[in-house]
């Protein structure tokens, strides 16, 4: 991006911080543009990095200096902000209780599906094994030799099934298990991040 | 680049720039980078700092119709200063004794085998 976009994204990405630091910046960053003495139409980000870089490294140390300003103003406005915040939140809870009860009951839904489908996996897994083991029998009882054959095809083929289905519920289930995790990883991480921030 | 470039040293790279002559943001810049390389936006905010803290002063002169904001620094920057080189030269001899009394110990060391086998 030449110069003019480049001060344009710029101003955009600093636009919530205060006048003065935002003024501050953009001159610094707008002098220093002009001394490189570029082309016309020439990428500055290739040789300065790209607005967003900038602006987070500004916002970063504005941010400390804004809080400890703010800690030198006094307490009384940090009080006021809170108060306000606590009000408001006060107030919506008709709408954040149900919201956060819709989302938890979902949530608790959605892992007792996964918890089902998983058990009946297994039911079905094992209720083939029984039946394998119980068609056992049938073949010293079968009379002719073709009739033990089936029986113990039958038998043989229940297992081999069961064996498949049990299988595939571990699998699931460990499926199941890792998403659980990532989903509270993330909700984690994103916390973390904006608490860095 | 093996070393990293902490805070309190670009500070006091910044402010010896500066005790030797006043400077606007891009000839700092490019002085700093002959020594090591920073990045372009990396100046800003040490700038914004040391001048908040009052280390640094500024004003402005007019050039070619635009504006050049010239960094000088203060009385208690050059008192910063002092500070930030004594410390500095602290660290280093230490660093140095350090790592050269390795050094010849090592070397020490080998002769004494070398000259263990000789006899």
């Amino acid at each position: 991006m030449n110069k003019e976009k480049f001060l344009e994204t710029l101003r955009k990405k600093l636009r919530h911080l205060p006048k003065e630091d935002l003024e501050d910046a953009m001159n610094y960053y707008t002098e220093y543009l002009d001394e490189m003495q570029l082309q016309d139409d020439e990428d500055v980000t290739k040789r300065i990095g790209t607005p967003s870089d900038i602006a987070r490294e500004i916002i970063r140390n504005s941010t400390d200096k804004h809080i400890e300003l703010q800690k030198e103003k006094g307490s009384f406005t940090n009080n006021k902000n809170l108060l306000t915040l606590i009000l408001l939140g006060i107030c919506t809870t008709p709408i954040t209780i149900p919201l956060i009860a819709v989302i938890v009951t979902l949530f608790v839904a959605c892992v007792s599906v996964a918890f089902a489908v998983v058990v009946s996996i297994i039911a079905v897994g094992v209720s083939l094994v029984i039946a394998g083991i119980a068609v056992l029998p049938a073949i010293i009882w079968a009379v002719t030799i073709p009739q033990k054959l089936v029986c113990l095809g039958i038998s043989l083929f229940c297992l081999g099934i069961s064996i498949l289905f049990i299988h595939f519920a571990i699998r699931l289930s460990h499926i199941c298990a890792r998403t659980i995790a990532n989903i509270f990883k993330k909700i984690i991480e994103t916390r973390n991040r904006k608490q860095v921030i | 680049m093996t070393y990293q470039l902490t805070t309190p040293l670009l500070d006091a790279c910044v402010l010896a720039i500066l005790n030797i002559e006043d400077a606007y943001g891009y000839t700092l810049t490019q002085k700093v980078k002959e020594v090591v390389d920073i990045s372009e936006s990396t100046l800003y905010p040490v700038l914004r700092r040391l001048q908040k803290d009052n280390y640094l002063s500024t004003y402005d002169e007019p050039f070619q119709g635009r504006n050049r904001r010239y960094y000088h620094i203060t009385d208690a920057g050059k008192e910063r200063l002092d500070f930030l080189t004594n410390e500095w030269e602290i660290y280093k001899t230490n660093i140095d004794s350090l790592l050269h009394h390795t050094a010849e110990t090592s070397e020490k060391e080998e002769s004494q085998i070398t000259g263990g086998e000789n006899n």
